[in-house]
């Protein structure tokens, strides 16, 4: 149980002036990541090595993540032509295979394979690269000054006083709610993930690791890793596709 | 004045006991209510279907009494759990046993409630499409175990304050640990247990109305209730940080208060967002199956809607953290 | 009964000393104690209300985009509008909760 204390103090706890060790690196999240980027490289090297008409298993589920998340980033985008769309395919498809794989690495029964996302630094930077994403997309397409505009809210636009007034109200408003995303969006996945393996660690002491916990795996891990993977590229792909509309 | 530390350790296991057991079963018994409510209208329109509706309503009751089974099993453990040192129990044990009662009483209210929305809604489905019992029952399901999730983590502190915060003694800085964790996790999870089994409910009587749009609103349904846990996630990690991260908490009553007031910002601060979040999934899975192809739409407002209902609960996080680290 | 004689009871039950500050718990103590656990009410429950009108907004603006996604732009940001001003009360309450905390404790 201390270890779980030590986990959170290390590189958890924010306005804390605890030394990281590593000068804040954490060696089992990098190492963590470098496994799961280089497995997603090998899996889907496999899979689209020979592109046959018929395809083999391999290159059958490449091809049905690729056109599920075809359809989806297509839909949620709704660009006239389908290049535009596919601009920001590889981002959100590469997203969801990189988390998904991330939060079953924990399954893994050895002590050296972590969750990377059960560390605040991975998702508070994927939260943080989807915002900058997001807000250099909407600096594209409405163009600085429209981007601007849009935070000082609705009733900008509209003639008389009353509408720039308004801005004083809604201007603070949009830009907490624009940061509150990405607290949001990063801290979701964090804890989800943290709390199921916190939860598998504290059932498994009190049970003297007898069965309970492989069901708690099953859900914890493999159910909440899919559904979090899942909603954190939704939330990633709405915020791009709000912030070009 | 003495004081028998039987007396004490007695009044820690029954105001626990009484608030895990009164507080934890009201929520499931208002959702196998709504559920059986719901079942025997569906029986009254459609008697030849009863078979698959009650099996449908059996199976719904007995998925969405979970979470007032998880305050059954922490309740008879604070009633019975062994004191650790029986001669120097005092403050902390009390405080502990409280905690642990706060958190699963008020976690499972939540959750209880929640699955029963799914679970009258899908016995409502029936009713109107009786050839459809499989999917609709599966789906419902699903909704349910997430809405449970909350009430999990709520568990899962409850067991952590009763089987390592056993304490000897009084010290403001523990007692407020225990009771701050406690009403963090608990209050906390209520909001998003309701308001997850509300979007739940939502896209079942949606799926029960439209059982051709079963995909998008599927999907409509998870990533509404995985934004909807967002204020509970936001408890829990507060609780956590109590937990786990508060060894130099100032020991005298004002590093009680501000354990208690954290977790009551944190607690109480998370069931606003986590229904309304809820109100907003329930019309968004709904629309959706309405109009699948309307999905992404539907989706996009949903999702605003929900983020900004939710930046109250991150103003309550930020008071929570304010008053563990800043003051 | 008051905290401190709560305390000195517990304590005394205990058999211990009273050796930590619990004994000396200071008028000022107890006011900084007090707008603690008021800063949190405070936030707590002032997130109450929000939180759910909100979310009612988003509700009925996902109904209605539903049966007319051609005007779901004006209903996006009536929804917005709306859920701004139902915001304003949550503000109130961090802005009371800070001013608790920073000001007046």
């Amino acid at each position: 149980m201390e270890h779980i204390g030590e986990r959170l103090i290390w590189y958890y706890v924010p306005f804390t002036d605890i030394a990281m060790p590593g000068g804040g690196l954490n060696v089992l999240t990098v190492f963590n990541t470098i496994v799961t980027m280089v497995t997603l490289w090998v899996l889907f090297w496999l899979g689209a090595r020979k592109r046959a008409e018929v395809p083999g298993p391999g290159q059958a589920v490449v091809e049905m993540i690729v056109g599920a998340f075809d359809g989806l980033v297509a839909s949620s985008l709704e660009f006239e032509e389908r290049e535009a769309n596919r601009k920001f395919f590889p981002l959100i498809t590469a997203l969801f295979v990189f988390l998904l794989l991330s939060n079953y690495i924990g399954f893994l029964p050895t002590q050296y394979f972590e969750e990377p996302t059960a560390d605040i630094n991975t998702t508070l930077s994927l939260g943080i690269m989807g915002m900058a994403i997001a807000t250099y997309c909407g600096c594209r397409s409405k163009g600085v000054l429209g981007y601007l505009a849009e935070l000082c809210g609705p009733m900008w636009a509209e003639p008389g006083i009353a509408g720039k007034l308004s801005a004083v109200f809604f201007f603070p408003l949009n830009v907490i709610g624009e940061l509150s995303k990405i607290v949001s969006i990063s801290f979701r996945l964090f804890g989800n993930i943290i709390g199921g393996s916190i939860i598998i660690i504290v059932v498994s002491q009190l049970t003297y690791n007898l069965v309970v916990p492989i069901g708690l795996d099953l859900f914890f891990v493999f159910f909440v890793g899919v559904i979090q993977a899942f909603v954190f590229t939704m939330l990633t792909l709405t915020y791009i596709s709000v912030g070009i509309k | 004045m003495e004081i028998d530390p039987h007396h004490i350790e007695l009044i820690g296991r029954l105001a626990g006991a009484g608030f895990a057991l009164g507080l934890g079963g009201v929520g499931a018994a208002i959702g196998m209510g709504m559920a059986a409510g719901s079942a025997d209208e569906g029986i009254m329109r459609q008697p030849q279907a009863q078979s698959s509706m009650l099996r449908t309503m059996l199976i719904g009751q007995a998925v969405g009494g979970s979470p007032s089974i998880f305050a059954l099993v922490v309740g008879l453990l604070i009633l019975f759990v062994p004191a650790m040192d029986l001669a120097h129990v005092g403050g902390n044990f009390i405080a502990m046993l409280v905690g642990a009662g706060l958190a699963v009483g008020f976690g499972c209210f939540g959750s209880g409630v929640g699955c029963g929305f799914p679970a009258a809604a899908a016995c409502e489905g029936l009713a109107r499409n009786p050839s459809r019992s499989s999917r609709v029952t599966s789906v419902m399901v699903i909704g349910q175990a997430v809405a449970q999730s909350p009430a999990i983590f709520a568990t899962v502190i409850a067991l952590i304050l009763l089987f390592f915060y056993q304490h000897p003694g009084t010290d403001w800085a523990m007692m407020g640990i225990c009771v701050g964790a406690g009403i963090a996790i608990g209050a906390g999870a209520l909001g998003p247990g309701w308001g997850s089994g509300m979007t739940a409910g939502g896209a079942m009587s949606g799926i029960g109305h439209w059982p051709r749009s079963h995909g998008v609103t599927l999907r409509t349904m998870l990533v509404g209730q995985g934004v909807c846990e967002t204020p509970a996630i936001f408890g829990m990690l507060v609780a956590f940080i109590m937990l786990f991260a508060m060894q130099n908490l100032q020991n005298d009553i004002v590093g009680f208060a501000k354990a208690v007031g954290a977790g009551i910002a944190v607690g109480f601060g998370g069931i606003g967002p986590g229904i309304g979040s809820g109100i907003a999934g329930k019309s968004g899975a709904e629309a959706t199956a309405t109009r699948p192809r309307l999905d992404a739409l539907v989706l996009r407002t949903m999702l605003i809607g929900q983020a900004v209902s939710q930046s109250t609960a991150i103003y309550a996080l930020i008071i929570a953290l304010v008053l563990l680290y800043v003051i | 009964m008051d905290l401190t004689t709560l305390m000195t009871i517990v304590e005394a039950g205990v058999g211990q000393t009273a050796d930590t500050a619990a004994s000396a718990i200071t008028g000022v103590d107890l006011r900084t104690a007090g707008a603690m656990i008021g800063a949190g009410i405070c936030m707590g429950f002032g997130a109450i209300g929000p939180g759910i009108g909100e979310g009612y907004a988003a509700g009925r603006a996902c109904e209605a985009i539903g049966r007319s996604p051609e005007n779901a732009g004006l209903l996006t940001r009536t929804m917005l509008i709306g859920q701004a001003v139902s915001e304003s009360t949550g503000i109130y309450s961090l802005v009371v909760a800070l001013l608790i905390l920073f000001v007046m404790r």
